[in-house]
């Protein structure tokens, strides 16, 4: 198999992984946020420090 | 005196997250991924197609993660906009809000006439036209044409009110969608049947991994619907919820849906057919162009041809009713804001819709649509939206560390600024890369932004009025050192102060006023402090506003601080340099920390007048307790520390530490030239053990200390009675008149900050008491970046 390829599927994969876990983090934390009630960036950087 | 009622209007909270989701997805999957997936595969081969779409998607995300920040931050129509008006101010935020509402403007007129020459090309082949008479010579025209009606359709779709925009596009979204999601499982399914069509992407990336710049950059606009999201802002249910979640979902559902339909496009083709040859398949496909997508996938699923014509005519549509909507918020926001003249806000009595601002992005699109070639106007569209993202994703860092205290956010990204930094330096690179494909669209971007800096200076600029979220700079001034005296010693002002010599002021030192009275209290010090630290001085006053309040009545709360201002320029300005700063603000603590961090301010000096909140997670007061916690500079309070009163003999309690040694700084700077300073450690059975040494303590920090050596004395006292009172005690004894110590986390004080210095020390303490705080190590360079 080419090395482009392997290369371009590994980058593809990550992409993907990275797209989805991020996506799926943010859908969580938002819901926290909401459910501790809004506030600061601190606030809540504080509050999920402490998960 | 007679009241104004207030007059305010605001447009209907009707649309879900579902319906914002399929907005977002409507404005991305416009002709951009039909058009784009041909053109890909040419330039860059059948891995590159698949690959563009995949990175497309990432740097998307990371785009889409500043404006779901910003967005649940600061919910309001404006998108772009209003991040800019926050972040950098009035010029830069017309700027933005020009350009988005250009681009967007003209990505409507591109989806529109690309629904023109799909459905003409439909009923030519299906003979409708010649039937009726026309022959080839009048497609174009007709093509016109038929653009002009679907724009104005959904002009009048857009106009009819938001539920009826949301709920139509959210309609014809969700069938392309689906419809798209089909074909690429389609593909899926062939490939595992017939795995020898997999040898299709070999080779992977004909042209090189460079190719893959100018396809990223060319597709980019089938990813830019979270700005059309960040437009519902007044319009969407619980926006701080789910205008983020929008965000990010539309961007993982669209990348996702686009590598699975490039993938089926590049699988749809066998190699070795009749009409492909010895062709390398990606060569067939990209020989098609444009219309390559639509020429492999009728090779899979019969009757494709009929259906790809209905679905690229449902996603232009759908992509041209966003565009519409986004454009007209972004005018409607400029001509709230008086950017641009105010009848631009104006909003109907019946439909609660900005029927001016339509109208005015009606017309802009109809031109565009009838007059420009669309392949160029295309083009500079995607240039302003990468341009735009980029701005927004500078906007994301510098509000994050100028107002991260004072903004309410729903939503916080992680890695904090690994991917706002990530997605501006791709964003740039295609961007510039872009210049390959139409220079042209470079040209035009730059007019339309130098029209927009003209309309801003001659109109804008005038009549801009405040917006709710600023923090907003009223009044500033600025006076520079008069004197350039040599001596460090010398008798001028109120006090005699200690100053070291010959040096530019690289201190910054904040003074937050209060009142008058607060004013007179806090300049003496100050000059001490200031003098000792050759320092500059930012007079600083917040006006808190309530909620209720608008900002545009905020100005009776500013007669105060005028005078305070005022009385301490009176003393300080003939000595250092010096500037003022008013400002509105919601929150005095957080308003004090953003100004802090702005200003790079190394230490804080001000009053507190002792006053108890009542509650019990509130040491000092309300104000002054997140301002200790969270500037990231020293912070000096004073309390009761006006008059006359000259300090001949300090008392120090320490324990140990950064404040402890800032403590005794501080305390030799106030101390009068031929005073005293009495340094003490409490040792108890809870701290007897940690084997402080207040003598070594003092020698290892000589260098701070402002005072000849035999003014600075010591004393370790042994008790197992309370520390505080303690210190009361001693407080009384000892002919002291100032106590200085620090807010710090040592055992001593620990206990102090806790319960007892603001009831036994602070209130009960007849004498004057000044509290610090020293900044230093990590948690100070957190304060100061995050």
């Amino acid at each position: 198999m080419p090395i482009d390829m392997i290369l371009g599927c590994l980058v593809i994969a990550a992409a993907v992984i990275t797209l989805i876990g991020l996506s799926l983090w943010s859908r969580t934390t938002i819901n926290r946020t909401a459910a501790r009630g809004f506030g600061t960036a601190r606030e809540i950087i504080n509050d999920r420090s402490e998960k | 005196m007679s009241h104004k009622p207030p007059v305010s209007s605001e447009l209907s909270r009707e649309l879900s997250l579902f319906h914002i989701t399929m907005m977002g997805l409507g404005m991305m999957i416009g002709a951009g991924v039909f058009l784009g997936v041909g053109v890909s595969v040419a330039k860059a081969g059948p891995g590159g197609v698949v690959l563009t779409f995949a990175l497309n998607g990432l740097i998307a995300l990371f785009t889409a993660m500043s404006y779901a920040e910003l967005s649940s931050a600061i919910p309001r129509a404006g998108g772009a906009y209003n991040f800019a008006r926050v972040g950098f101010g009035r010029r830069t935020s017309f700027v933005a809000g020009w350009m988005e509402w250009f681009a967007s403007s003209v990505a409507g007129s591109l989806y529109a006439v690309t629904f023109g020459i799909y459905i003409v090309r439909y009923l030519r082949v299906a003979g409708v036209l010649g039937w009726i008479g026309l022959d080839d010579g009048s497609d174009y025209f007709i093509e016109k044409a038929m653009a002009v009606l679907v724009a104005l359709f959904f002009l009048y779709i857009n106009y009819r009110g938001a539920a009826e925009t949301g709920k139509l596009g959210a309609v014809v979204t969700l069938a392309q969608t689906l419809f798209l999601v089909f074909i690429g499982l389609v593909g899926v399914v062939t490939a595992i049947r017939q795995p020898e069509r997999l040898a299709n992407f070999d080779p992977f990336l004909p042209e090189g991994w460079g190719a893959l710049l100018i396809t990223m950059g060319l597709t980019y606009v089938a990813f830019e619907g979270y700005e059309v999201i960040a437009q519902t802002g007044d319009e969407a249910i619980d926006p701080k919820r789910n205008l983020p979640k929008a965000m990010i979902y539309s961007v993982l559902i669209v990348t996702l849906t686009y590598i699975l339909t490039a993938f089926a496009t590049v699988v749809a083709v066998k190699a070795g057919a009749p009409d492909v040859g010895d062709v390398p398949v990606w060569e067939w496909i990209g020989s098609h162009g444009a219309k390559g997508f639509g020429e492999a996938i009728g090779r899979i699923m019969p009757g494709a041809n009929l259906l790809l014509t209905l679905a690229v005519i449902c996603a232009a549509t759908s992509a041209l009713n966003a565009t519409i909507y986004s454009a007209t918020r972004a005018s409607y926001a400029l001509g709230r804001d008086n950017m641009l003249p105010p009848f631009f806000a104006a909003i109907s009595t019946r439909r609660k819709t900005p029927y001016v601002a339509l109208a005015f992005t009606g017309v802009i699109l109809l031109v565009v649509a009838t007059v420009l070639p669309t392949e160029h106007v295309g083009a500079s569209a995607s240039i302003m939206f990468l341009l735009l993202f980029f701005l927004v994703n500078i906007c994301v860092i510098v509000i994050r560390r100028n107002m991260g205290d004072e903004l309410s956010y729903g939503y916080v990204m992680p890695l904090f600024p690994l991917f706002p930094v990530a997605a501006i330096i791709c964003q740039g690179v295609l961007a510039y890369h872009l210049h390959h494909t139409s220079m042209t669209a470079w040209i035009v971007a730059i007019a339309w932004i130098s029209t927009g800096v003209l309309v801003f200076i001659f109109y804008g600029r005038r009549h801009a009025v405040a917006t709710e979220d600023e923090i907003i700079v009223i009044e500033e001034s600025q006076q520079t050192l008069v004197t350039d005296t040599p001596e460090t010693e010398k008798t001028t002002g109120p006090a005699r102060i200690r100053t070291a010599p010959g040096k530019q002021a690289k201190h910054r030192v904040m003074v937050a006023l209060a009142n008058p009275n607060n004013a007179l209290e806090l300049i003496r010090n100050t000059y001490k402090i200031c003098g000792a630290k050759n320092a500059s001085v930012e007079l600083l006053h917040m006006v808190p506003v309530p909620e209720q309040t608008p900002l545009s009545d905020a100005e009776q709360y500013m007669l105060e601080g005028k005078e305070s201002m005022l009385e301490a320029m009176l003393y300080l300005a003939p000595q250092f340099p010096l500037s003022s700063t008013m400002r509105y603000c919601r929150n005095v603590a957080r308003g004090i920390v953003s100004a802090i961090r702005e200003k790079h301010i190394d230490t804080l000096i001000m009053g507190w007048h002792g006053r108890q909140s009542g509650l019990r997670t509130f040491n000092l007061g309300s104000t002054v307790d997140p301002i200790v916690e969270r500037s990231p500079s020293n912070v000096v309070i004073l309390k009761d520390c006006g008059g006359n009163v000259e300090f001949r003999n300090v008392l120090v309690p320490l324990a140990g530490g950064h404040n402890a040694a800032y403590a005794l700084e501080v305390a030799s700077i106030l101390c009068e030239d031929d005073g005293q300073v009495t340094a003490i450690t409490i040792q108890n059975a809870q701290n007897r053990n940690q084997g402080f040494n207040i003598d070594q303590f003092v020698r290892q920090h000589a260098r701070q200390i402002h005072l000849p050596e035999q003014q600075v004395r010591t004393r370790t006292l042994q008790t197992e009675d309370n520390v505080a009172e303690v210190i009361l005690a001693q407080a009384g004894q000892g002919d002291y008149d100032l106590i200085v110590m620090g807010c710090t986390r040592e055992p001593l004080l620990r206990q102090v900050t806790r319960n007892i210095i603001p009831d036994a020390v602070a209130d009960r303490c007849p004498l004057p008491l000044v509290m610090v705080k020293a900044t230093g190590g990590l948690r100070s360079w957190l304060h100061r970046w995050i």
